[in-house]
């Protein structure tokens, strides 16, 4: 008689539950509307990003259909160097990982500075920033779903849309004191939006996985 | 503000060394001091950037403004130590085409006594 061997749930499944799973690893912080408080947003970001592999890791081990093998061959590395991040059905995606993160950090400062010096007209302790950040499949512009970070800033300033302005990189002859933080928030992220939800602005900064 | 400032002089170049976060919050601070120690008799200056970890673009803005003083006064501007991350913003922005950078203090000051 056969030896019963327990049936991998299928690739698409193992995805569905994977992506579940990381959906619950949200974060939503607020801050007042300050450049002094800017770098708190920084900082829960790159712990994020630090807490990402693992995040990524475990989901897919918690999952009877991951080959243990493909799971554990994901070694991880922080600081400077490479780092393979498990991706999913046990695909290694490899990043330079200190570099993804400056990426990021630079990314949501840029449009953070924008929203407290032109949302807001500057520092005003009186209103107040939100980040959120998330883990979920993004359709990429080919129609294909893929793995994102979601990095989102809501505000309730003076409306911006980031995602559609006119950016270009200031030439570098000219040495420009001004017009590089559109163009590197841009030119860091995959895919920018920008929503009005229930009175509040929304800039969505989207990094694929 | 999360950045800290030494100035020294080294070989009669003045020196500035920065540590920490050079953001928004750094940049305006900053580029007063370079307006403070450059000008026509004095118009060299290195800012080392070695203990830097991040740098926004109003901090590379205020080097832009100091590097465009120092050439103003007929003199240079020279960055030290640009770690990995800081490297590539000035390679997005391609401002790395206009700064001169160094490994080290001592390269810079060499650079600057060969003129």
């Amino acid at each position: 008689m056969a030896k019963a061997q327990a049936q991998p749930r299928n690739v698409a499944e193992t995805e569905v539950a994977v992506n579940r799973q990381l959906q619950l690893a949200n974060v939503a912080i607020e801050i007042p509307a300050s450049l002094n408080f800017l770098p708190i947003l920084c900082a829960a970001l790159r712990e994020y990003c630090v807490a990402l592999p693992l995040l990524l890791e475990s989901a897919e081990n918690s999952l009877d259909t991951v080959r243990p093998s493909e799971a554990s061959a994901a070694r991880l590395r922080f600081g400077t160097g490479p780092l393979q991040l498990p991706g999913s059905r046990g695909s290694i995606i490899r990043v330079s990982y200190s570099h993804l993160v400056y990426s990021l950090e630079l990314a949501l400062q840029e449009a953070a500075t924008n929203i407290v010096r032109h949302g807001y007209m500057g520092n005003n302790l009186a209103e107040r920033i939100r980040l959120h950040l998330s883990l979920r499949p993004v359709l990429d512009v080919h129609q294909k779903e893929r793995r994102a970070l979601i990095i989102e800033l809501f505000d309730t300033g003076m409306t911006f849309d980031i995602a559609n302005a006119p950016y270009n990189l200031p030439d570098p002859d000219q040495l420009s004191e001004s017009g590089y933080g559109l163009y590197l928030i841009h030119k860091l992220t995959d895919q920018l939006g920008y929503f009005q939800q229930l009175g509040q602005n929304c800039l969505q900064m989207i990094k694929f996985l | 503000m999360n950045l800290t400032y030494k100035l020294a002089q080294s070989q009669g170049v003045p020196v500035m060394r920065l540590a920490g976060r050079f953001d928004a919050e750094g940049a305006a601070f900053v580029k007063s001091q370079i307006a403070s120690v450059v000008n026509e008799t004095q118009p060299n200056l290195i800012i080392n950037l070695s203990e830097v970890s991040f740098i926004d673009s109003l901090g590379l803005t205020a080097l832009v403004s100091g590097l465009k003083l120092c050439r103003r006064s007929q003199g240079a501007l020279k960055l030290i130590g640009l770690q990995p991350g800081v490297q590539s913003l000035f390679e997005i922005t391609r401002l790395d085409q206009a700064f001169d950078t160094y490994n080290t203090e001592n390269e810079a000051l060499d650079s600057f006594e060969r003129g």
